[in-house]
């Protein structure tokens, strides 16, 4: 078996491996030297890896990347110039940085961690203000040389060693407020949040301007409320004047900003064939920054006029997908619903159309609401028109066919429950009541009209 | 098994019951399984005239309960299809009791109106409920039938037709008559009457896998889990989890003799033949008490069960849910009352939660329904 074809075979074993087998494999990996590509194949079960919280082995690399870990991307996703770390390149920066590190204390670090996992806080916090201020001496001299011998790997990963080189002196609170924080997307803060992010700029401002810029790109990569950060910024307790603190509000903004231009392009350029339930995180974090962004509008200097054009380009975006999502994607699904014998993910459907409403909602906060309504009204008619009682006659309580039920369901995720008790009347309702049932259907549509 | 033992409903939950008969156990409260986020953690209760009362919870996550009649629940928030349907169910039984509840809300969620995962767990467990009490009838009447001097390995002797079983099975039963006054049909239809609420607490030591104790079993171990994950909170967090720990305990405290006694009476099916004749309503009543006072328990579980694996916010959101659905046996019993809110007029017009009108709202309610709709198929 050659190499790609082992790989190929593990990529499917993956796919298959049930939550223990999974936690077997990341725990093989994690005792690999050299992870190269199976930390790329990791990637794809982060996520399922986070629920299922596999209790990662301590080590001396992995606490240095904790403080800038909310930076991550990626591999393929980084281009030199951004503002994030690479995840395929971790490696040789952890291992450019511990070349600089005082000679004996990694090895001496690696016996006291031995057996220990990420799980222990406090051991954590113990080794890392060792490590951390340590780290930032030899990430500071590994720049050094790579200013005198123009070391190309150096050269290329200049940023990332920055960013780590600008964290270390906050790791511990950057660490330690990320600990506290609600998950990725963070909306709305408690008090304790509130007051650890105050706390945590306010470090970042004393340690220096592109200190404090990373923190906030950090915070603002995390939240979809830049309102949360923004406060702080303008009202927290420390030693900046208002000049200064309007300077970092407008630096926020122009981070959420470029962040929500980034995702708009993304979405733009993925085929118009993407299914909704896809787009909906990129399109939730853009108009949630947009909400937020409008708030503080008039509190803070920023590009008014391009968060205004976004807004309606955004817009524009979502009409046009719904469009197609509603007739193009979900309306041929829908019609094979009836078909037992079609093989159609109904679950996936599901989902698509609850994305679909999501995004309806959405359109309508930051556009014209009659516009999008006009589109969900037009489907409407479509939809109802595929359900329809083969034989009226037929009608009656004891008659609901679970196919009937399925496709009731996405018209009343799509459309809301009152349409879907509509539409369900003429199968429910006796022959004699079928007249109401029209007549509140004939009530319905003139109303979405 | 023989197939012959068709599930039974008892008179008391049919149309033509005497309904000027107190209801035994007015003052408990029933949870209806809405998938409605506004709703989700409504109680029913008997009310003064027949009448049956919705209890919602407060919907801003503060105490309280707003009250009113079942069929007004339309005109408090617009419901989902799963809703309509249940609820129109609900409205045709003459009592609303943990077991009309769900017979009402497992032929909804058959229907596929809560989703095919909730319509197939449905199915799954209305067939096992089915066979519990059919199995639990039949050792009932081996049990009798030993009493007679006969082994249940006899009358599998002419292996046969279901039929030619029952016939020796009413054969054989002939010998009881002069010891409890009743003829073999009305023996079997007795056992057939009390094996529907025996089925749910079983035989003591069956392994059948019996409702009440496989929940009662469960309480303990939630409670210190619950209990455990408090240490580490504060404030409200944390006065929740110990709020739902302690009713868990009370729960547990009290159920536990029920079924020991219930279980006591088992063992003696003659004389639980011979009381039941005699006045059916206090083995009735006795048998089904753990039934209201377990209710809503198994979604509790699973709701923690599902929390379990993620991360503590989503914890304390799960913990704020449970609070909501946590059953009102305990403070009934203790203060004798809930806390009534009163519905003004701006309740009903205000809408404080703008259903899909509000984008964020709108997508939390679908996610909130999303969640109800899931432990519907993990608790059917």
């Amino acid at each position: 078996m050659s190499a790609n074809e082992a790989f190929d075979a593990l990529v499917g074993q993956l796919r298959k491996a049930d939550d223990q087998t999974l936690l077997k494999i990341v725990s093989v990996v994690d005792r690999l030297a050299k992870r190269g590509p199976l930390d790329k194949l990791l990637d794809q079960h982060r996520l399922r890896l986070a629920r299922i919280r596999p209790p990662r082995p301590m080590n001396a690399g992995r606490l240095f990347v904790l403080p800038f870990e909310e930076l991550l991307v990626d591999g393929r996703a980084w281009s030199p110039g951004m503002m994030r770390v690479p995840r395929d390149r971790l490696s040789r920066l952890i291992a450019l940085t511990f070349e600089h590190l005082e000679p004996g204390l990694e090895s001496e670090l690696r016996r006291r961690l031995q057996g220990r996992t990420m799980d222990d806080a406090s051991l954590i916090l113990e080794i890392g203000r060792e490590l951390w201020p340590a780290c930032a001496t030899a990430v500071g001299e590994v720049l050094d040389r790579g200013r005198q011998t123009r070391d190309p790997e150096i050269r290329e990963l200049q940023l990332p060693l920055r960013i780590a080189q600008h964290l270390m002196p906050v790791a511990e609170a950057v660490v330690t407020t990320v600990w506290i924080l609600p998950p990725k997307p963070m909306l709305e803060l408690d008090k304790a949040a509130q007051e650890h992010i105050a706390d945590l700029l306010g470090r970042a401002a004393a340690a220096g301007k592109d200190c404090f810029q990373l923190v906030a790109e950090l915070l603002v990569n995390r939240s979809e409320l830049p309102l949360s950060i923004i406060e702080p910024v303008l009202s927290g307790a420390f030693e900046w004047g208002t000049r200064e603190r309007q300077q970092a509000a407008a630096m926020v903004a122009e981070a959420c900003q470029s962040d929500m231009l980034r995702l708009f392009r993304d979405i733009a350029e993925t085929p118009v064939t993407t299914e909704p339930r896809h787009l909906l995180p990129r399109l939730q974090s853009i108009v949630s920054n947009l909400e937020s962004l409008l708030e503080v509008a008039a509190k803070v200097k920023f590009d008014h006029r391009a968060l205004r054009k976004l807004k309606t380009e955004t817009f524009d975006l979502i009409q046009a997908r719904l469009g197609h999502v509603l007739q193009e994607q979900l309306l041929p699904a829908f019609e094979s619903l009836a078909d037992p014998a079609s093989e159609i993910d109904w679950r996936r459907l599901e989902q698509n159309a609850g994305a679909a409403a999501n995004m309806r909602l959405m359109a309508k906060r930051i556009g014209l609401a009659t516009k999008v309504d006009f589109v969900f009204s037009r489907a409407f008619e479509r939809y109802r028109a595929v359900l329809q009682p083969d034989d009226p006659g037929l009608g009656g309580r004891a008659m609901l066919d679970p196919l009937v039920m399925d496709r009731v369901r996405i018209i009343e995720l799509l459309f809301g429950s009152r349409a879907a008790m509509q539409v369900l009347a003429p199968f429910r309702s006796d022959p004699n009541d079928q007249a109401d049932a029209r007549q509140g259907q004939a009530k319905l549509a003139s109303r979405a009209a | 098994m023989p197939q012959f033992f068709k599930p039974w409903m008892p008179d008391w939950m049919s149309k033509d019951h005497d309904t000027s008969r107190p209801f035994p156990h007015a003052e408990w409260t029933v949870g209806i399984p809405f998938t409605t986020p506004l709703i989700c953690g409504a109680k029913a209760r008997l009310a003064k005239g027949g009448a049956v009362e919705l209890l919602v919870p407060n919907p801003s996550g503060a105490r309280g309960y707003y009250v009113m009649d079942l069929r007004a629940t339309r005109e408090f928030c617009q419901l989902t299809v799963h809703d309509e349907v249940l609820l129109e169910n609900l409205l045709s039984m003459d009592a609303v009791t943990p077991a009309t509840v769900r017979r009402c809300a497992r032929n909804v969620a058959i229907a596929g109106s809560a989703g095919r995962d909730a319509a197939a767990a449905a199915k799954k467990a209305a067939e096992r409920d089915d066979g519990i009490v059919n199995l639990t009838n039949y050792l009932m009447l081996m049990r009798l039938l030993r009493k007679v001097g006969i082994e249940g390995k006899e009358l599998q002797q002419p292996v046969g037709k279901d039929k030619a079983v029952q016939n020796e099975i009413k054969r054989r039963l002939v010998a009881l008559t002069p010891k409890i006054g009743l003829t073999a049909d009305e023996v079997i239809d007795t056992v057939g009457d009390i094996a529907f609420y025996a089925s749910a607490i079983g035989f003591a030591g069956s392994e059948l896998g019996n409702r009440h104790p496989v929940v009662l079993e469960q309480l303990r171990p939630f409670a210190q889990a619950i209990t455990r994950w408090s240490a580490l909170e504060s404030g409200d967090n944390k006065e929740r989890a110990e709020q739902i720990a302690e009713c868990a305990d009370w729960t547990n405290r009290e159920v536990a003799p029920l079924i020991v006694d219930c279980q006591t009476r088992l063992e003696d099916i003659t004389e639980l033949v011979r009381t039941w004749r005699g006045g059916r309503d206090d083995v009735r009543e006795r048998f089904s008490l753990p039934d209201w006072l377990l209710d809503g328990w198994p979604e509790i579980f699973a709701i923690w069960e599902t929390a379990a694996g993620e991360d503590r916010s989503m914890q304390r959101a799960a913990v704020a849910q449970i609070h909501r659905l946590l059953p009102l046996a305990k403070a009934i019993a203790e203060d004798g009352k809930v806390e009534v809110l009163s519905i003004d007029s701006s309740v009903l017009r205000s809408r404080s939660v703008k259903l899909h009108e509000d984008w964020k709202s709108g997508a939390m309610m679908a996610g909130m329904r999303a969640r109800a709709e899931a432990v519907r198929a993990g608790v059917a």
